[in-house]
């Protein structure tokens, strides 16, 4: 590819970047106490939840920010960050959508969001979450029908408390790490799925998340709880506006699979990645873990990381129940001065567990890609059986694609297996797609397309279209 | 008793790496690189273990092996004997490692650059021993360095430093054969290699410990231009071991080739550490590391490729396998790439798994008994690995050790 054309190319800009003016509400500025009761207050939340959060608190005293990862950043002040932050006159939340602010509908339609029903892309349930609070849940009264819940997590608090007190924190504790802790004690919203026994969730649930206010730290919480034999797919979508200083998102999600029941999770994060300089974008640092809680239950994560300055998570699959499978597919795309330390954990503790793992990683211009992924298999886990593959794809040589993975088999009747490679484009392919008449772009697009097939064919139909742009546009710039 | 202390430069130096360890202790599971490694338990419960001072110890020649070679015998980390045959005489210096520091402090500095693994640091701090070897041409025989440990170190630590060069346009075979007879004892032995130009090195190496003993062996290697390091490693009874090895392939088409096969049984342990560097463009590695294990015994590979910004067109490869045959032995394995250039290739592979019913019903329906079956699965599962080895005579040497291994 000319020169030219590579430069034109990365200069593709954030296409969600744009602010909406909305008056918040916000918490006062810095964590202590006093915030954690300023939010609990507002969410109106039952007394024992407020003293969950406060041991998360009074726990988070005693803990230190992880140190271990590739991807440095400067310190964060945890003091400088908004904790809560809602659209004004969103105490009560809106009971229709007629009753959203029309700014708030305008952001959305700008990111195409289906919020309107009338207009919506047919069959997806949409959950959309504003800074911190949720501000509209579509489909719900459909759902209800068939004994789904599916609303936000304060709103599940209020009606549902058994559940949630039963499952939140069953899959990440409260002690479980630095941002996990963190997350505990000041969440505020997000998403709350419960699929009855038996039911095929006939939809697509979705959430989308928007970071629009500044200095503001998104914290949300999803819980998705499959009971037995049920079936739910659920679709998860990040933007947040350009801003100078750097974000925090530190969200929590855990996922709960009883019996025959099967979880497929989607992500597409499209975090502001910080401008070409590296200046600004958010800290994706977020913890996601399910449990494989029944027999023959499955969770299928996947994933398509093109934004965030820096991307730090590894969703998990905790596989207890006998015969239960854990999938994680994932394509990682850094360009500029991005950094992602990515990757999941596959923890086989029940017979015949199984899991597999792909993972695609592509850095390009300064990046830094990094998979990092734990399988271990217990000494009680006979016959359990891992895949692993992890490739990257070297774009330019000012980036770096690492791969860390951690594989220990306790289990003389298991099996592991783990390949990886690492390369670029080949010379030959491109003049091969050249020669038959596709430009640069379309060529590149197409053999990186192929690279991340796997993962891409993984992803419900509504996403993988979107998905597959976003893979196009993130690298076509970048490849030479 | 050979000190060094009367070298201003290195007891200086001596006390720096100790000042490093003091500040660190010894390793423990919280170090990243120290995670699985089975030497901390042992550490940790032995800590107060008193410094031995090599003396003239005597030899067990009932180790030597039949064949024509050139001899080195180190007891208790000392050259004892030398005999060299014919011309290799001429082409090949040895002494002790403080008359190398005498001669030449100039090289003292990179000697004792390592400040990041508290036992190395240790290691320099606290060496009584060790050896300088010089190769200067072609040799014409292997040489063999026996290393003896006897019963006079037991409940002690011994720190060995060695130093080996092969100089430009030279070829050599090195056999270190390891024969331990003490008990809870911590060997560390350090040695740096350096490669010149356009030489050859073929180190092989034979565990045998039959002691409860923890040994900890640590190397740097420095490759040249179009020079080559291939090291063979076979563990056969270990207790407790530590193999980490560095490797700098600092000049283009420098090369290295690292194989391992290890059989672990009872409560057995033993870990390998790996790291490459590739700092220069069109240089290439190789690992191959193939393991038993039985009974309670644990077996790590931590194995590092690192691709500098400027190597590019580098070939890294990797390949981890292990057969586990017991419900209570674990195996961990951490196959890491850090690459920063685009024009390479680079793979790796590990894979852990029972032994194949197909291959055993295969041999079983053939009317070979199962013990005798799995032997021989076990066995061409092994050799695998051995058959990569250049120098013919010493592949047919563990060919024969892996088959007597086994029966």
């Amino acid at each position: 590819m000319s020169d030219n054309l590579i430069q034109e190319q990365i200069k593709q800009d954030y296409a969600y970047g744009f602010v909406t003016d909305v008056e918040s509400v916000r918490a006062p500025k810095g964590l202590n106490k006093e915030v954690i009761q300023f939010i609990s207050k507002q969410k109106k939340e039952p007394q024992w939840l407020l003293e969950w959060r406060l041991k998360a608190f009074e726990r988070l005293q005693s803990m230190t920010e992880p140190n271990w990862q590739k991807p440095q950043y400067p310190k964060i002040d945890y003091q400088a960050l908004y904790y809560y932050s809602a659209p004004k006159g969103f105490k009560e939340g809106p009971k229709s959508l007629d009753e959203i602010d029309p700014e708030i509908k305008k952001t959305y339609e700008k990111l195409g969001i289906p919020l309107n029903e009338q207009k919506r892309l047919a069959g997806v349930a949409v959950d959309a979450v504003f800074d911190s609070v949720s501000v509209a849940t579509t489909f719900k009264k459909k759902l209800e029908d068939i004994g789904i819940i599916f609303c936000s997590i304060s709103e599940a608090v209020q009606k549902h408390p058994d559940l949630v007190k039963k499952y939140l924190g069953s899959v990440i504790p409260l002690t479980d790490h630095y941002f996990a802790t963190l997350n505990s004690a000041v969440f505020t919203d997000g998403s709350f799925v419960y699929i009855p026994e038996g039911v095929r969730c006939p939809m697509e649930l979705s959430t989308y998340f928007r970071i629009n206010a500044s200095n503001t730290g998104q914290f949300e919480r999803t819980l998705i709880i499959a009971d037995k034999g049920s079936y739910v797919s659920y679709l998860e979508g990040c933007t947040a506006p350009m801003r100078d200083e750097n974000q925090l998102h530190a969200a929590n999600v855990e996922l709960v699979a009883l019996d025959d029941a099967e979880i497929k999770y989607s992500t597409v994060q499209n975090w502001y990645p910080g401008d070409k300089e590296g200046k600004g974008g958010i800290y994706n640092f977020v913890t996601k873990r399910g449990i494989c809680k029944g027999k023959n239950s499955k969770i299928s994560w996947t994933q398509v990381e093109t934004g965030s300055a820096i991307t730090w998570k590894y969703p998990s699959c905790i596989l207890q129940g006998d015969n239960s499978s854990g999938e994680f597919y994932s394509i990682a795309i850094t360009n500029n001065y991005q950094k992602a330390d990515t990757g999941t954990k596959m923890i086989h503790l029940g017979k015949n567990t199984k899991s597999r793992i792909i993972s695609k990683g592509i850095s390009a211009g300064h990046a830094d890609n990094t998979y990092r992924g734990l399988v271990s298999i217990h000494s009680k886990a006979s016959n359990a059986k891992n895949y692993t593959q992890c490739d990257s794809l070297l774009v330019g040589n000012l980036c770096g694609a690492h791969t860390v993975p951690y594989i220990d088999n306790k289990n003389s009747t298991s099996t592991t297996e783990h390949e990886a490679t690492t390369s670029k484009i080949s010379e030959e392919q491109l003049f091969y797609c050249k020669q038959r008449g596709l430009n640069q772009e379309e060529a590149v697009s197409l053999i990186v397309n192929g690279f991340c097939k796997e993962v891409l064919q993984q992803l419900p139909m509504e996403f993988a279209v979107e998905a597959q742009k976003l893979v196009s546009i993130s690298l076509e710039g970048s490849v030479g | 008793m050979n000190t060094i202390t009367d070298i201003k430069e290195v007891s200086e130096l001596r006390a720096l790496s100790l000042n490093l360890f003091n500040k660190h202790g010894y390793p423990t599971k919280r170090d990243e690189d120290w995670k699985q490694s089975p030497l901390n338990n042992f550490l940790q419960d032995n800590k107060q273990l008193e410094i031995y001072k090599t003396n003239n110890d005597s030899i067990n020649e009932k180790v030597f092996e039949n064949f024509k070679h050139n001899k080195i015998i180190i007891v208790n980390g000392l050259v004892q004997k030398t005999d060299f045959i014919g011309k290799d005489k001429d082409k090949l210096i040895i002494t002790t490692i403080d008359e190398y520091y005498k001669k030449n402090n100039k090289n003292l500095l990179k000697l004792f650059s390592n400040k990041k693994n508290p036992l190395v640091t240790a290691n320099n701090a606290l060496a009584t021993s060790g050896f300088y070897l010089e190769i200067k041409d072609n040799l014409d025989l292997p040489i063999i360095i026996y290393h003896q440990y006897n019963s006079k170190v037991d409940q002690k630590q011994l720190h060995q430093k060695n130093y080996i060069l092969i100089n430009k346009n030279s070829k050599a075979s090195v056999f270190e054969k390891f024969t331990n007879e003490n008990k809870k004892t911590f060997i560390s032995i350090n040695t740096n290699i350096d490669v010149e130009q356009n030489s050859h090195i073929k180190n092989y190496i034979l565990n045998s410990n039959n002691t409860e003993n923890c040994v900890y062996r640590f190397k740097k290697v420095n490759i040249a231009a179009s020079a080559n390091y291939e090291s063979f490693i076979f563990s056969n009874i270990v207790k407790t071991i530590r193999d980490e090895v560095e490797i700098n392939l600092n000049q283009s088409l420098a090369e290295c080739y690292l194989y391992y096969t290890q059989f672990l049984k009872k409560n057995e342990n033993h870990e390998i550490k790996v790291k490459i560097n590739h700092l220069a463009e069109n240089t290439q590695s190789y690992q191959f590391s193939k393991s038993i294990i039985d009974g309670t015994a644990k077996g790590v590979y931590q194995g590092k490729i690192f691709v500098d910004q400027i190597a590019q067109k580098t070939n890294g490869y990797q390949l981890i396998k292990s057969v586990l045959l017991s419900d209570q032995c674990t195996f961990h394995s951490k196959p890491e790439l850090e690459i920063y250039a685009d024009d390479v290739k680079c793979s790796h592979g590990s894979s852990s798994t029972s032994l194949n019913k197909d291959e055993l019903f295969y041999l079983m329906a053939r009317g070979i008994p199962e013990t005798q079956a799995k032997r021989l699965i076990v066995q061409g599962f092994l050799s695998e690995v051995v058959e990569k080895i250049s120098d013919e005579n010493f592949k047919n040497y563990f060919l024969k050790k892996t088959e007597d291994m086994l029966s």
